[in-house]
This record gives C-alpha cells, sequence and structure tokens, in this order.
C-alpha cells in the first residue's frame, strides 16, 4: 500500500542532457554509443548522489573476512546509508552493525545509537565492549518520535565527527525515499556510514524460515546497500554452531552476491568445519575450527 | 606567600612540590633562576644565579620558565577563596594578599585564630604561607616578610615590631634597599633616625612615604578584589512583540553584549538562560547546556532559536534577558572525553560542525536525559553492571571521571565486595541487548541444575540446542535483595540466542537479555 505508492527514487527529470543523446543521433555510429554510453553512466551517477564524484571514498570494512570478500572493494562505502533487514530479537543484526561500527570507530571517531527512549529493552555497555567497540566511543540518543529520530540521525550524520550512525528504532522502520534520501545525503556530507536495523517481525518468518519466500513487499528498500541476516544453526564437533548468513543486495556495483555464512561471535566472522554442505556451498568453510 | 609563583606552577605542571624546582626568567640575554623552592635551596641554588649555574650546582634541577599570568590566576582564586576571611581583600602581585580584618576577629574568636585559620586553610591547598596582622598594611607586610609568623602586632605597638626589621620590608624600591644596605642602615630603627628632609633628599618621596604608610601617618587604602561576575544582558522592545523576527533581532543584540562580557571576562558557559518577560504573563525562561564552555555567539544562537522553536510563548514579548549560573574562566576550561575529539577537529573545520556542538544540539533538543553515554560499574549483578550518564552534565560526572583515571582493578569498590574480575572481562558471553527487567518465561531444563532444553519466547516454544553455562552469579544481598543466578547462553534451533537465568532459590527462568 505504502510502498506502492511511493517507490521511487527516481529524481524530477529537469537535470541537464549533458550527452546530447536526443540530438545527434546520426553521427558516427559506434563511436557516439559509446560516448554516450560513458556520458549516461556519468549522468547516472551525478544523479544517484555524489558517490561517483570522488572516485575513491574509501570504505568501511565489517572485519568479518567472508563478508568482506565479496563486498565491493572490501566493504560499505563511507557516507553511506545501508540496511539491515533481521528476524527480531536475538538474530545478530545487532552485531552485525557493530562489526561495522567498530571498524568505524578505529579513527578515534565516535559511534552514535539512535533507539527509542529507554524502557523495556537497553543497549547493554558489557555487551558493547565486549564486542569490540570502546564505550567511550559510544553516544546513546533516545528519540521519542521518529520525527526526532530522524533529526538526530540526521544531525548526527552530518557531522564529520561521527564514524556511524546505528539506527535500532522502531519508528523508523518504515521510512519512505525521502527521508531515507536526506539521511543519504547528510552521510556523504559527514563522510560515516549509516546502518539502519529493521526487523521484518517474527510473524513473517512462522512458516517460511527464508527470506527467499518472504513477500517482496516486506524487503523492498530504498537504502543504496541492504544487508539481510538470518541465522541458523549447524552441526560442528562438539557443540552445535549458530552462525549468521548474510545475503548483499543492491551493492552499488557488480553482480549479485552468493550469501555468506559467519560467525558473528567470532572475531573474523570465520565459521567453524563441517558445516552442512549447503552452507558449504554458500560459502565454504575452509578454515580449521580453533575453539 | 613566599613560593607561590613556584607553587602554582608546578601544580599546574602536575610537578611533585618536595623536588627541585626553580622558575626561570630572562634578564640582560642570561636565564635566571627567578625563584626557587626549599628542595632547590638546600642544595645550594639561589635567586638570581644563571641558570647554567644552578644546573651546575644540582643536575636534577627542574627549570619552569616564570609564567605571570598563572601567578596572578592563582593568586586571584585564593583571594575569592580568603573571602571567607574577610569581605575586603587585595590581591598584592605577585605572592601577596592583603587583607582588612578589622571586625573580622570577633568572628574567629580572636585576631590570632583568624590569622592561624587562614594560613592553615591556605598551606591545605598546597601555598606555603607567612602571615601577620597590624595596624597598617605597611606594618603587617614588613611583619610578614621580615619577623616571625604568624604574628599580631598589638595596637600601637607599631613601631617596636617594625624596628628590628631590614628597610626593604617597608616595600621600597629594590635599588633603594640596596643603597640602604651599602649605607649601613640595616634595620628600620636605623632608617627612623635619619631625618625625614635627608631621606627625601637621598631616596626620594617613595621612600619616605612607605615609611610613613607602615606609621600610619599618611592613610593607605585597599582595593577590594572582586571575582568577576557572571555576563549579563538585557534589552527592552519598544512595544511588546509577538514577530519572530524581532524577537530574533533582539537575541543577536544580546548574544552579541553577552560574548563581548564574556570575552572580556576571560570566561566561558556551560548553560545559558534566556528570560522573555511577557505582557500580562509569567516570564518565560529558556534554557539550553553545553557539553563544553562556549564563548561563540553563532553557537549559542543555533541552539537558542531552536529552543525557541519547540517552546510556545504565552504572549507578546516586552524585554529580554540573556543570563548564566554555570560560567567559568575561559583557560580552564576542563578536560574532559570529548575534548580529543575537539582537537582532532580543530582547525578547517568550520565552527558548529564538531562534536561538541552536535551533540549540544542534540541534548537541547531532545532532553539532556536522552543523549547519554555508557559507563560500566563495577558490579557483578548484570543489571547494575552499566549506567548511562547524560553528556550535559554538572561538574560532579567529571569529576567522578577523573577519579577513575586511576587503575582500580582488584580493588573493592562501591559496595565494598571483593570482585575477582569485572563483569565485563571478557569470558563469560554478555548479551549486546538487556531487558530492563528480567521477563519470566516457561522453561524446561533436563536435570534439576542442568541448562535449559525450551522455553516459551512471543508466543512460540524454542527448542534449545545449544546452552553456554552456567554462569553462577551470587551478589546483592547488601542491597536487600539477594541474588543467585545461573545465567545460560543459549541458543535456540532456528539460531536466536537469548541469555537465560534460573533464579535458584526458586527454579523459576527469566530472559534476561538478547544477542542481537
Amino acid at each position: 500500500m505504502f510502498y506502492e505508492r511511493s517507490y521511487s527514487i527516481i529524481p524530477p527529470c529537469d537535470v541537464p542532457d549533458p550527452t546530447g543523446i536526443c540530438k545527434n543521433g546520426t553521427a558516427d555510429q559506434t563511436d557516439s554509443r559509446e560516448t554516450n554510453l560513458i556520458a549516461l553512466k556519468e549522468l547516472l551517477r551525478s544523479v544517484h548522489g555524489s558517490q561517483g564524484r570522488k572516485g575513491r571514498e574509501p570504505t568501511v570494512p565489517s572485519g568479518l573476512s567472508r563478508l568482506d570478500a565479496v563486498l565491493p572493494k572490501g566493504g560499505l562505502p563511507a557516507g553511506v546509508i545501508a540496511e539491515i533487514l533481521h528476524q527480531g530479537e536475538g538474530t545478530g543484526a545487532v552485531s552485525l552493525a557493530v562489526c561495522f561500527a567498530r571498524q568505524a570507530a578505529r579513527s578515534q571517531r565516535y559511534v552514535v545509537f539512535i533507539t527509542p527512549p529507554t524502557g523495556q529493552m537497553d543497549l547493554y555497555p558489557p555487551g558493547l565492549i565486549q564486542a569490540g567497540l570502546p564505550a567511550e566511543q559510544v553516544v546513546v540518543v533516545r528519540a521519542a518520535s521518529p520525527q526526532d529520530a530522524v533529526w538526530a540521525c540526521e544531525q548526527s550524520l552530518r557531522c564529520p565527527d561521527i564514524a556511524a550512525v546505528i539506527i535500532h528504532h522502531g519508528g523508523l522502520e518504515h521510512t519512505d525515499a525521502r527521508v531515507l534520501r536526506r539521511l543519504q545525503l547528510a552521510a556523504e556530507h559527514g563522510g560515516g556510514i549509516g546502518l539502519m536495523l529493521r526487523s521484518l517481525g517474527e510473524g513473517d518468518f512462522s512458516r517460511s524460515s527464508s527470506f527467499a519466500e518472504l513477500p517482496a513487499r516486506h524487503t523492498r528498500t530504498f537504502a543504496a546497500v541492504q544487508l539481510r541476516v538470518e541465522c541458523l544453526v549447524v552441526n560442528a564437533p562438539g557443540r552445535p554452531v549458530r552462525l549468521s548468513r548474510i545475503h548483499v543486495l543492491k551493492p552499488r556495483e557488480g553482480k549479485p552476491i552468493e550469501p555468506v555464512a559467519v560467525d558473528l561471535s567470532h572475531e573474523t566472522g570465520d565459521v567453524p568445519l563441517y558445516a552442512p554442505a549447503a552452507d558449504r556451498s554458500a560459502g565454504a568453510p575452509e578454515r580449521l575450527a580453533t575453539a | 606567600m613566599p613560593l607561590l609563583p613556584i607553587e602554582a606552577q608546578a601544580r599546574r605542571s602536575g610537578l611533585p612540590p618536595h623536588e627541585p624546582i626553580a622558575l626561570v626568567e630572562r634578564f640582560d640575554s642570561c636565564d635566571r633562576v627567578w625563584c626557587c623552592n626549599a628542595a632547590a635551596f638546600r642544595k645550594g641554588v639561589r635567586a638570581g644565579m644563571p641558570l647554567t649555574e644552578a644546573r651546575a650546582v644540582l643536575p636534577v634541577l627542574t627549570a619552569i620558565p616564570r609564567a605571570p599570568a598563572t601567578e596572578r590566576q592563582a593568586l586571584d582564586s585564593l583571594a575569592a577563596w580568603a573571602n571567607c576571611l574577610s569581605p575586603i581583600v587585595q590581591p598584592d602581585p605577585p605572592d601577596c594578599l592583603l587583607l582588612d580584618v578589622t571586625g573580622c576577629e570577633r568572628l574567629f574568636r580572636g585576631e590570632a585564630n583568624l590569622l592561624r585559620q587562614g594560613i592553615e586553610g591556605l598551606s591545605a591547598q598546597g601555598f606555603a604561607a607567612r602571615g601577620a596582622i597590624a595596624d597598617t598594611i605597611g606594618a603587617a607586610w614588613a611583619v610578614a616578610h621580615g619577623g616571625d609568623s604568624p604574628a599580631v602586632v598589638p595596637p600601637g605597638r607599631t613601631v617596636a615590631a617594625i624596628a628590628p626589621l631590614s628597610p626593604w620590608t617597608l616595600r621600597i624600591p629594590h635599588r633603594h634597599a640596596l643603597t640602604l644596605e651599602a649605607v649601613g642602615v640595616r634595620k628600620i630603627e636605623a632608617l627612623l633616625q635619619i631625618p625625614r628632609a635627608s631621606i627625601a633628599a637621598r631616596l626620594g618621596e617613595e621612600v619616605l612615604r612607605r615609611v610613613d604608610q607602615a606609621l600610619g601617618l599618611v592613610p593607605e587604602l585597599l582595593e577590594p578584589f572582586r571575582p568577576p561576575a557572571a555576563p549579563v544582558s538585557r534589552i527592552r522592545f519598544a512595544g511588546a512583540t509577538d514577530r519572530i523576527e524581532a524577537i530574533h533581532e533582539g537575541l543577536d543584540r544580546l548574544l552579541a553584549f553577552f560574548c563581548e562580557q564574556l570575552v572580556r571576562r576571560a570566561m566561558g558557559v556551560r548553560q545559558v538562560l534566556w528570560t522573555l518577560y511577557h505582557d500580562g504573563a509569567a516570564p518565560t525562561t529558556l534554557e539550553i547546556g553545553l557539553s563544553r564552555a562556549t564563548r561563540s555567539a553563532r553557537h549559542l544562537r543555533s541552539l537558542l532559536t531552536a529552543r525557541l522553536e519547540v517552546s510556545a510563548l504565552p504572549a507578546p514579548v516586552f524585554a529580554m534577558m540573556l543570563w548564566t549560573r554555570a560560567a567559568e574562566r575561559w583557560g580552564d576550561v576542563q578536560a574532559n572525553l570529548f575534548d580529543a575529539a575537539a582537537e582532532w577537529g580543530s582547525g578547517s573545520r568550520e565552527d558548529g560542525d564538531d562534536l561538541a556542538s552536535l551533540l549540544d544540539r542534540l541534548a537541547n533538543r531532545l532532553g539532556a536525559e536522552a543523549v547519554v553515554r555508557p559507563e560500566l560499574v563495577e558490579d557483578h549483578q548484570p543489571e547494575y553492571a552499566y549506567r548511562y550518564v547524560p553528556v550535559i552534565e554538572s561538574r560532579k560526572t567529571r569529576r567522578r571521571e577523573g577519579e577513575r583515571t586511576e587503575p582500580r582493578r582488584g580493588e573493592n569498590h562501591g559496595a565494598g565486595l571483593p570482585s575477582a574480575a569485572p563483569a565485563s572481562d571478557g569470558g563469560e558471553p554478555r548479551p549486546l541487548r538487556l531487558f530492563a527487567r528480567p521477563i519470566e518465561v516457561p522453561a524446561m531444563a533436563l536435570v534439576p541444575d542442568g541448562p535449559p532444553t525450551w522455553f516459551r519466547w512471543g508466543g512460540r516454544e524454542l527448542s534449545i540446542v545449544d546452552a553456554v553455562g552456567p554462569e553462577r552469579i551470587e551478589t546483592g544481598w547488601w542491597r536487600g535483595s539477594d541474588v543467585q543466578r545461573d545465567y545460560f547462553a543459549a541458543t535456540s534451533s532456528t539460531g536466536r540466542r537469548f541469555w537465560l537465568f534460573r533464579d535458584r532459590r526458586t527454579g523459576r527462568w527469566f530472559v534476561h537479555g538478547s544477542f542481537d
């Protein structure tokens, strides 16, 4: 309903026409086609934001070797909003966001968490520290309303001292394109990354346990990058191991990416040996278990 | 306070006071010792010595260049403190405080007591002091510098008290003191025997004036020291207005004046109050807090206007006032958590773009309680092992931080219980999110003390395939509620992981957090 109405990130068509495609179709056919193609790409890039303008923007790796290997340029581009879809509590989505944040915060910059006002559930600092994020570099912003959350998020993203903004706010789970575009521009200005957590709710998983079987409207997004986390349990020798399978969707460039399985409780995310065959195909575990 | 310059410097640079320290000043293209502390003096360092010579005498000597501004600052703060002894205090640079204690002795049960309290108070702050009370400023100065300390000269005994002292204690210029010394006038009584006309002719009116001041023949006034007052600025409109442009215009003028006062008084503010007076309604006061002292009109303006946007004014405004309750000296902006970022961001960064301004903006719109940072607390009970402190806070928090810089591993803190290791010290897994209150769930374990095998969560039954634990936590009896829990990090068959515990007294199960 909502998405059908406003699913469009194509900006108005009043952009100038530097290519001249419309006018000179008769000139040297092959040559002009090629230059036209390049110019068109340029145009697209300028329309879709300024990422292309700088050329080589730095990337923020996750530190999870397997995930970084499949991400273009080994991480998320700086100045981007990434959406992390998950299935509710206890599924490891915050851990994934913290992985990116702790790498981004290495430069002595700060990480902002946007959360609802404290109530039932609170970020647990000892857990954050265990996950490798120093408490001194964390600021938590408790926003009561979605408007406040968006505002706080935009302000934080615009600040160059902020390395990452993790948005874990129920009110922002169904933001529209306009809001996301604003946040995207703010992130480009500040150069940090925004990680927006979105719960798909458990209800949708009562029948199907995989994203693939979800109706498309749940997974549609306006973010530049979408990561989907689903967790599974595999039998390793000794004890079962909980893994997170990460699907990378909508990367900026390149081909579709195969999902990878990582162990989020491990620093580099490497998976112990003897995962079932299905997961081996999804990013085969070569490394011997050490723990 | 003969050693004030050196004590103030040593304190500022954090040097231990018992090590030999000398303040150095440049005279005639040569670094000379300006003054030195007792440790250096004992080893043979003297004021006036060239630094190279002092180094030859004492190689471990720490030499600090003299900084009159630091001395003056220390003296001013001591003068402010000395207001507890007398309402009239005058700092007499470089190292002296003059107090008019007329009538104050009654409050201290006698002058001797007052003097003793003053000297003890100063030494408690780290400044060795000498003191004297006499009829005149000159006499008190002379006795404090040249006589025994502490000394109370009884009324009418001034001449007798200063007679045996050296003439330089009369505050006469140094070269005249040398002249007197050279002609054999070593005591004030000898000086007093010289005819007045002759003193005036040979040494100048200045010496004569000092002698007369000491003897009380000419009056000398103290100029009371007033600590710089907090800035305030007011504006009154020609008529009551409700136009936002007029209010903004007025605010600009208020801020220009306010910040000018801040600059002139070398102050910065941590809090600003903006009072708007209405016709026929109680005045509105808007308050903003800052994470770091500032005096930037632009930054304050953006915060104040944002604050105005979200508040409703009951009636048109006819006057406005800008004031503060938290002004502090600009030089000693307290080092705090975010200073690293401030330095990092200084330079090319435009004003208002750094972390401190961001936090100010956030906290002033969302409320101070909404912008917080985590702090660990050494406590074994998981829900007490952390706390969130607002980024905009009174100095209380910051002082607490200062204490924390000391290593405190393994110490007994807070509750006074032995702590083997802080709760966050790796090892046992900790969830990323914690429920404010543990939530009771139906759960089952195969053996009474064993890990859970299933539990019900969100209307669904989760069977547990892996449980790390138990981590036994027994604590909190001094809080009145004894806590005995066995924690498990339990992974369900679908891969979700929760932090469960069994209350060992009742055997019931609770979910306390999730490994999100």
